[in-house]
C-alpha cells in the first residue's frame, strides 16, 4: 500500500533502521495534561521501557507513536522523517497490546497474515512467513486454531507473532504481560527479550512493573504525572535515582531525615538522631536534607558499634520471606528495614545497622 | 427433589397463561384451518382445502409474495439506514450518548397510527414532498408516493428504525474497538479495516436487526394499510379482511398459520446463522 515491503528472507533478518525520536510530545484532555512535553531519543535496535504509575501518560505516548492519538503539541520522528501527522496504517509500527487484540472471526495463521495481507503480499510468500513467525514463537503447531482456543500466554505469542511478521520499524508493547499470571509472566518476558535480541527490532515497552523493566531494557524511562523523571539503564535508575520519586518507585527505600553539616567535592557529612552520616552526594552545609538506603544495601552487627553510617536500634520484627529475611529495626533517627540473608535474630535484640556511604542516596528535603 | 418441586411450583403460573393464552388458541387455530366456510357459515370438516386454495390462488400467492418482498426489502433498508447510528451509538464516547440514545429510540414513544399520519402528511399528493417539488417546477404532475408499494416501503422503514437500531446494538457485543485499533496499526486503511474487522465483527448484529425487522415488518398491519391505501395487500391485513369482512374464518386461520411458518423459516435460518458465530 504505498509503502516498501521488508526485505524478503529469514524473519531473523536483523533490521537496521528503526531510531525514534519524541520532541516536546504533549497530550492533554481538556483542561488535564496526560503527556507533558516529553523529549525521548531511541537508538536503531534499543530496547526502551516506558515506566510509570497509572496515570503518568506512558500508555499514551505509546499511542501517539502509533498514530491511534494525535497529539496536541510535539513531533513524532522515525529515522529522521515526521511521522506525527502520518495515518496509523502508513507507519509501519507493530502494536502489541494488554488484551492481546487478536480478531476473534481468524484462526491464528488469518491474524499473523492480517498485516501482510494489507501490504498486498502474496499467498505463498505471506503464508512462509506465518509459519516462520509462528516457530520463531514456538507456535509452529497452532496456525489453524482459533484464538479463544488457545491459554492467555498463547495468544499474546499469537499477537507478538502478528506485530513482529510485518517486520516493523518499531515494536510497540503496551503491558503485554500484565493480564497473565505470574509464572507465565516471567517466562513470555525472557522470551520477547530473547526474540528481541535476536531480531535488534527497535521496542518501545510500556509498564508498570519496575521488575519487567529492570530485568527487559537497555534503558528505562521513569515517568510521573506526565513527565520524565529519569532516563538511564537499569543500573543508573536503581543505583543512581534522580529524584526521590524514582528512588521510591523502584525498588524499596529507607527515608531518613538529616541535616548537611558539611559538604565538599567527595560528598556531605550529615546529622540525624542517633546518626554520623556520610553521603558521596553533595548537598549545600545547613540543609534539610532527605537520605535513602536500600534495605539490601544495610548490614546488621549485634551490639552497639560506633563509626560514620552506623545507627544503632533495636530489633521491633523478623518476617521470614524464604530467601531472605526482613528485619525491621527501630533507631532514634526512625523505623529501617533490612533485607538480609542471614537468620538468627529475634526481637529484641540490640542490632547496628551499617551501610556504605556510596548506598546513601540523598535528596534536599 | 425439593428445589426441583419448587422450580416447578415457580413455573406454574406462567406456564399456565402460556397455555391458556397461546398454546390453546393456537390448537384452536389450528383446527380451525381444516374446517370450511360456506357463504359465511362455518362448516366442521377436516380437509386442507383452505392451504389448497392458498397456494393456488393467484390473489393469495401475490400476498405471500408481497410480504416477503416488502418485510425483506424493509429489513435491508431498515438495517442499511440505522447500522451507521447503531455504530456510531456504539463507539462514541461522547458525553452526549446518552442524550443521542435517547432521541434514536424517542419515536418509540408515538403510536405508530400516529407517525404513519405524519407520513401520509409527506407523502400524499399534496404533501410536503410534491408540494415543494411542484413549487420549485421540478415535476409537472405529484409523483406518486403512497397508496403503493413506495409509500409501504417509506414509512415502514422508518417505523422500524428505532427497533432496529437496538437490535444491532444488541448483536455489537463482540466489536472491541482495540481489534480496529489493532487492525489500524497493522496497516489496513479504514476501509479495509471495515471490510475486514468492524463488518464480520457485527455481522450478528446485522443478522438480529433483520430478523426482528423482517418479523415485524411482515406481521405489520396499520402502516401497510393507511399507506398501501388498500392497493398493497399484505399477509396481515389479508387475514383482517378474511376475519372481519368476508367472514371467512378458516382461511383467516389457514393465513395464520402460514404466516407463522414464514416466521419459523426464517428463525430456522437464523440459527444457522447464530450457531455459526456461538
Amino acid at each position: 500500500m504505498g509503502q516498501p515491503v521488508a526485505p524478503r528472507g529469514d524473519p531473523r533478518a536483523v533490521s537496521e533502521a528503526g531510531s525514534l525520536a519524541l520532541e516536546g510530545l504533549a497530550k492533554s484532555y481538556g483542561e488535564t495534561p496526560v503527556v507533558a512535553g516529553v523529549d525521548l531519543a531511541i537508538h536503531p535496535g534499543e530496547f526502551v521501557t516506558l515506566l510509570g504509575p497509572s496515570g503518568c501518560g506512558k500508555t499514551t505516548i505509546l499511542r501517539m507513536v502509533a498514530g491511534l492519538t494525535p497529539p496536541n503539541a510535539g513531533r513524532i520522528l522515525l529515522d529522521g522523517a515526521d511521522i506525527t501527522a502520518l495515518p496509523a496504517h502508513k507507519r509501519n509500527m507493530g502494536l502489541v497490546f494488554q488484551n492481546y487484540a487478536l480478531f476473534p472471526h481468524m484462526d491464528v495463521a488469518g491474524n499473523v497474515a492480517f498485516g501482510l495481507e494489507m501490504r498486498g503480499m502474496k499467498r505463498a510468500e505471506a503464508s512462509r512467513r506465518v509459519q516462520a513467525v509462528l516457530d520463531l514463537v514456538r507456535l509452529g503447531g497452532f496456525a489453524a486454531r482459533r484464538p479463544r482456543e488457545l491459554s492467555g500466554g498463547q495468544q499474546q505469542r499469537v499477537a507478538l507473532a502478528r506485530a513482529l511478521v510485518v517486520r516493523p520499524a518499531v515494536l510497540l508493547l503496551d503491558e503485554p504481560l500484565s493480564n497473565l499470571d505470574a509464572k507465565l509472566r516471567e517466562d513470555l518476558r525472557d522470551e520477547i527479550r530473547a526474540i528481541q535480541e535476536r531480531l535488534r527490532t527497535t521496542t518501545l515497552f510500556v509498564t508498570h512493573d519496575q521488575a519487567e523493566a529492570l530485568t527487559m531494557s537497555d534503558r528505562v524511562v521513569v515517568l510521573n504525572a506526565g513527565r520524565i523523571e529519569q532516563v538511564g539503564t537499569p543500573v543508573e535508575i536503581y543505583d543512581q535515582p534522580a529524584s526521590p520519586f524514582v528512588a521510591t518507585f523502584i525498588g524499596r527505600v529507607n527515608r531518613l531525615d538529616c541535616t548537611v553539616a558539611a559538604s565538599d567535592a567527595a560528598g556531605s557529612t550529615l546529622t540525624a538522631p542517633g546518626l554520623r552520616g556520610r553521603s558521596v552526594r553533595a548537598l549545600p552545609a545547613g540543609a534539610r536534607a532527605r537520605a535513602m538506603v536500600r534495605p539490601q544495601r544495610i548490614s546488621l552487627a549485634a551490639g552497639h558499634v560506633e563509626g560514620e553510617n552506623h545507627l544503632a536500634g533495636t530489633v521491633r520484627r523478623v518476617v521470614f520471606a524464604g530467601d531472605i529475611v526482613q528485619v525491621e529495626v527501630e533507631t532514634p533517627a526512625g523505623a529501617l528495614t533490612v533485607e538480609q540473608p542471614r537468620r538468627g535474630l529475634a526481637q529484641g535484640d540490640a542490632v547496628t545497622a551499617h551501610w556504605e556511604a556510596a548506598d546513601m542516596m540523598l535528596f534536599p528535603a | 427433589m425439593k428445589s426441583r418441586r419448587l422450580a416447578a411450583l415457580l413455573l406454574l403460573p406462567a406456564s399456565a397463561i402460556t397455555l391458556i393464552a397461546f398454546l390453546l388458541p393456537m390448537g384452536w387455530l389450528a383446527r380451525l384451518s381444516l374446517d370450511l366456510n360456506d357463504g359465511g357459515i362455518l362448516v366442521a370438516a377436516v380437509t386442507a382445502d383452505n392451504y389448497r386454495h392458498f397456494f393456488t390462488d393467484a390473489f393469495y400467492l401475490g400476498v405471500l409474495w408481497r410480504s416477503v418482498w416488502v418485510a425483506s426489502s424493509v429489513a435491508a433498508l431498515a438495517v442499511l439506514a440505522a447500522y451507521p447510528i447503531a455504530l456510531f451509538l456504539f463507539r462514541t464516547r461522547s458525553r452526549w450518548r446518552g442524550l443521542l440514545a435517547v432521541l434514536t429510540i424517542a419515536p418509540l414513544l408515538v403510536s405508530s397510527v400516529v407517525r404513519t399520519f405524519g407520513w401520509m402528511i409527506i407523502l400524499g399528493d399534496q404533501g410536503w414532498i410534491n408540494s415543494t417539488l411542484l413549487a420549485l417546477g421540478l415535476i409537472a404532475a405529484p409523483v406518486q408516493l403512497m397508496n403503493n408499494t413506495t409509500g409501504v416501503l417509506i414509512g415502514l422503514t422508518e417505523i422500524m428504525m428505532p427497533t432496529t437500531t437496538l437490535a444491532l446494538l444488541a448483536g455489537f457485543a463482540r466489536l472491541d474497538l482495540t481489534l480496529e485499533e489493532a487492525a489500524r496499526t497493522l496497516g489496513a486503511s479504514p476501509w479495509r479495516c471495515f471490510r475486514r474487522v468492524t463488518l464480520p465483527l457485527t455481522a450478528p448484529g446485522i443478522a438480529v436487526g433483520v430478523l426482528v425487522t423482517f418479523v415485524l415488518s411482515i406481521s405489520s398491519f396499520i402502516t401497510p394499510s393507511l399507506l398501501g391505501g388498500g392497493r398493497v395487500p399484505m399477509l396481515a391485513s389479508t387475514i383482517y379482511e378474511e376475519a372481519l369482512e368476508t367472514l371467512n374464518w378458516p382461511m383467516a386461520a389457514a393465513i395464520s398459520l402460514i404466516l407463522i411458518a414464514v416466521f419459523g423459516a426464517v428463525l430456522v435460518g437464523y440459527e444457522r446463522l447464530a450457531r455459526r458465530w456461538a
